[in-house]
């Protein structure tokens, strides 16, 4: 690496100062992969995070083949070198005695024992052979994960759709982002984000709603910290969430309001841009357009329908709704409207609803009006939850009802467009989209799936309503894989465990929330025998066609023997598609600090930053300098979606809301960061935050062991008194893996009938003390292997 | 930079020329290890360790250190690690593996640039960052925060 020019002048001012004071500087060689003196490390590696959907670029520092350190990268426009606690830690999972390297077959009474390869391959597609013939193709399915690689989900997509011929196949980003999808594509015509993790230093105002980004996305919070610490004047932060969090540590403003009133406290929002004059009537003119929805069907209607039809959302009116005092949401409305940039980040706490569609919705509409997007700073950017459930699932068809490059199953055309790449008759694709996640496990309960296939995710801690998804796995007429690198809740139960590689133990490319993908190169080998998922589903699909004597299983996978030879399968995929990403080879990926942001047409295309927006977005070809191309006339839709309550609102005998929230030591199950000893301290297990006026009320002090208990089930911790939660709202972790402690047991399985996903934020519970304080202890799943 | 810019070179260095002397001359034996320090990196074991091995493990670094150290809790509370969520374990450790005072290489995980290209006083082959940033506050010294630090 060279020298930059800036570098150089600054080093040579800093020395020339210091020779002026009489002290020599040592200076290093700038910017070494390996500095001289750096004794610890043989060689930095490339790639990205671990975690979650920020996309934060390291390296990772390897001695002697063993992982032994991380960095972040300096230069990535992701994390600019920063990595948050989880991130900085991950090293220390590589090696760790749990990790899974043996193939392992469930024995009789339950214990598992160690097969071979061939062995493991053989049962598996035997298994799966014999579901099909006997039971038929739809007994069969994959649910897979937004950690897995692209290729991987790309690849075993494959084999599902144009082998087997069944579009069962989901993935874990169901539970988080789907309802995200669902408002980008109902609202634009196109899914995910426009704008980019650089408008956050342009914005000076953020609405986060629903997001406690301080410890879910301690990254990007880092970049909107910063923002406003470094003009605390002229950037306003509005923190929207019935529970005080970290993050309305930054926050000029912090809205209350009752879990799943969030439609009331939007609409109201936009009663006051309409009403105040502060909407921008030329962005509204000319890019967008208003709909509602009459006997079952979209329709359109004019912008004074629009403003009528928000006379129902005065903020007085959504006060008495929400609870959110009127002023709050009026000073919100003007901050919004007339920054000179808005941003709004939401997560889980819009998408987790039973109308996370509509939310979605709404705060595109506030974008819409004000026409704060497109603009530098302006942009309705959803952030993700996990590292490749945009890039891996959205993108590469990883959910039940969409093919590779943003299709659909239920498309003709796009299943044609398909059919042709893979070479494959049309015919041989399911028309229609499979079992979504919450229906899925509820067909394994009720004994209509034989075979699963469940890859690099723990459905049996993380899905809603525990008990009868549980029951499903411990039916005895199916078959269960599990590929994982560590013994989880979803390993115990299956009747095959295959040890898969960590990433940094293969090649591959993960997609972040900003449309970036981002090649995380090999360093080091797995343990054992785990193997390279790629490897796995490739030799499963050919001797699935050998059991069911069919060629087109072999046809379809046998050129394609490493993830790049997947890869450049899936750019052809995507070539001419909106997520187009045919210029985005390995070699461009493993030069690039940061990866690129699709579209990336060509090989010389720098990737765009910006869609929509002419002469940045390469797709945005008309006259305007704005254009929302996935409607015909380039405009987007602002909804007027009627108002929707939670679908299980506490009563007299289930007097609270329980919301499930993350917290920055863990992710997910914990199967990976609570087995890293520094992240265990900070949170050994969960417990649920009470108010303090509820737990005065209650008798309730800080340790007392609570017994939280909905109408599906109930969970025993420890109380935790914190001004976090607002009066009559518990919030619960859901990382612990402990059997009394999993909140899974408890929350709710209703879905958004648009989206489909759970939700999860919001039921109904009563809560009593059991006994004072109790020693807990922190629980690590284990296998019992002979 | 661009060439107009030049003239500004020799601003900018007088200004950080001031900046180094007069940081230098409040702070003397700031470039040196303090004794306490050295004692410190000796003896790293968290009190109370292993002995009350269950109860320390029952417990959150902060449930303990809000009353025992509150001057560090609250530094670095209000500083910007503790607004980012940077925790105690992060830099200290576990009990397991305990540093009252964390190796460089700890803070190389977010701040490489920094540590790559940290300027070394004739005679020194290392320093530790809190020794310009002291521990917990995290406060940058630069005169003028729209450039770039001149010591990394």
């Amino acid at each position: 690496m060279t020298m930059k020019r800036r570098d150089f002048v600054k080093t040579t001012a800093a020395a020339a100062v210091a020779s002026a004071l009489g002290v020599s500087l040592k200076i290093p060689s700038l910017g070494a992969e390996v500095p001289p003196g750096e004794k610890d490390v043989d060689k930095w590696v490339k790639g990205t995070c671990r975690f979650c959907g920020v996309g934060c670029r390291m390296y990772l520092g390897v001695k002697n083949g063993k992982p032994v350190a991380v960095k972040g990268v300096e230069n990535s426009k992701t994390n600019y070198g920063f990595l948050c606690m989880k991130g900085f830690l991950q090293y220390k999972i590589y090696n760790h005695p749990d990790r899974l390297k043996y193939p392992l077959l469930r024995q009789k009474n339950g214990d598992f024992k160690r097969i071979s390869w061939d062995k493991a391959m053989d049962i598996m597609a035997t298994k799966f052979a014999h579901a099909i013939k006997k039971y038929g193709k739809n007994s069969v399915a994959y649910y897979g994960s937004g950690q897995a690689l692209t290729e991987e989900t790309y690849l075993i997509q494959k084999v599902f759709r144009a082998g087997i011929g069944n579009s069962n196949v989901e993935g874990n980003p169901r539970l988080c982002m789907a309802s995200a999808v669902g408002g980008y594509i109902t609202t634009f015509g196109k899914d995910e984000p426009s704008g980019s993790y650089s408008d956050i230093e342009k914005a000076t105002c953020f609405f986060l709603i629903g997001t406690n980004q301080a410890e879910a996305h301690p990254v990007v919070f880092r970049r909107v910290m910063n923002r406003k610490l470094s003009n605390p004047d002229g950037v306003k932060v509005i923190v929207a969430d019935p529970r005080v969090t970290p993050t309305s540590r930054i926050a000029d403003l912090h809205m209350k309001f009752l879990p799943g009133t969030d439609l009331a406290v939007m609409h109201a929002m936009a009663n006051v841009i309409v009403n105040e004059g502060l909407y921008n009537k030329n962005f509204v003119d000319k890019f967008v357009d208003f709909k509602t929805v009459k006997n079952g069907k979209p329709a359109s209607m004019t912008f004074e329908e629009y403003k009528k039809f928000l006379d129902d959302f005065t903020p007085e009116k959504a006060e008495k709704i929400s609870k959110c005092p009127a002023d709050q949401i009026r000073q919100a409305a003007r901050w919004f409207a007339k920054s000179s940039a808005t941003m709004s980040m939401w997560t889980m706490g819009l998408n987790q609803r039973i109308r996370g569609v509509w939310s979605n919705n709404l705060v595109h509409n506030l974008h819409l009006l004000t026409g704060q997007i497109g603009k530098p700073g302006a942009d309705s950017f959803s952030l993700t939850g996990q590292p490749n459930a945009c890039g891996g699932v959205r993108e590469a068809g990883g959910l039940c009802h969409i093919l590779p490059g943003h299709r659909l199953v239920a498309k003709k055309a796009h299943r044609e467009q398909i059919a042709k790449i893979w070479k494959i008759p049309e015919a041989r694709l399911p028309k229609k989209p499979g079992y979504h996640t919450v229906a899925m496990f509820k067909a394994l309960t009720d004994g209509k799936i034989k075979a699963m296939l469940i890859h690099t995710t723990n459905p049996a801690q993380s899905l809603p309503n525990l008990t009868p998804v549980i029951k499903g796995f411990k039916r005895k007429d199916n078959f269960i894989v599990v590929t994982d690198i560590f013994p989880t809740r979803t390993t115990q139960l299956a009747d095959l465990v295959l040890p898969s590689a960590f990433l940094f133990e293969k090649p591959g490319v993960y997609g972040c929330t900003e449309h970036r993908s981002q090649l995380t190169q090999k360093a080091v080998n797995p343990p054992g025998e785990a193997r390279e998922e790629i490897h796995i589903f490739r030799e499963f699909s050919i001797r699935l066609g050998k059991k069911l004597k069919d060629p087109v299983f072999t046809h379809i996978v046998k050129d394609l023997k490493t993830s790049e030879d997947v890869w450049n399968e899936y750019r052809k995929c995507t070539k001419g598609q909106d997520v187009d990403l045919w210029g985005a080879t390995y070699d461009r990926l493993k030069k690039s600090p940061d990866g690129l942001q699709w579209p990336v047409p060509t090989v010389t295309s720098p990737g765009t930053p910006k869609r929509y927006v002419k002469g940045i977005d390469p797709l945005a070809k008309g006259k305007e300098w704005i254009q929302f191309y996935g409607h015909p006339d380039g405009r987007a839709f602002i909804w007027a979606r009627p108002y929707k309550g939670p679908a299980e609102p506490p009563d007299a005998e289930y007097p609270f809301y329980l919301t499930t929230v993350r917290v920055i030591e863990q992710w997910h199950t914990m199967t990976m960061t609570g087995r890293v000893p520094e992240l265990l301290r900070g949170f050994p297990y969960a417990y649920v935050e009470i108010n303090p006026k509820d737990a005065k009320r209650m008798g309730i002090k800080h340790g007392d062991m609570i017994e939280i208990k909905s109408r599906r089930g109930k969970v025993e911790l420890p109380a935790k008194i914190v001004d976090g939660p607002e009066e009559g709202l518990i919030s619960v972790p859901w990382h612990d893996q402990n059997f009394s402690r999993m909140i899974n047991f408890v929350t709710i399985e209703a879905v958004d009938p648009g989206s489909k996903e759970p939700e999860y934020k919001i039921c109904a519970v009563k809560i009593r003390k059991i006994s004072g304080p109790k020693r807990l202890k922190s629980t690590t799943v284990e296998m019992k292997i002979v | 930079m661009p060439k107009k810019l030049l003239w500004m070179l020799p601003v900018f260095i007088g200004l950080v020329g001031l900046l180094i002397f007069s940081y230098s001359s409040q702070n003397v034996g700031l470039l040196t290890a303090t004794p306490k320090a050295k004692v410190l990196i000796q003896a790293d074991q968290h009190p109370g360790w292993p002995e009350n091995k269950a109860e320390l493990e029952s417990k959150t670094c902060r449930d303990c250190h809000m009353e025992t150290t509150p001057d560090v809790y609250k530094k670095w509370a209000s500083g910007r690690h503790g607004i980012a969520n940077v925790r105690c374990t992060v830099c200290h450790g576990s009990f397991e593996d305990f540093k009252s005072v964390p190796s460089v290489e700890t803070c190389r995980s977010c701040h490489a640039k920094e540590y790559d290209q940290m300027m070394l006083p004739e005679g020194k082959t290392k320093m530790t960052c809190w020794q310009c940033h002291p521990a917990h506050y995290e406060s940058v010294h630069r005169i003028d925060k729209t450039k770039p630090s001149p010591f990394h």
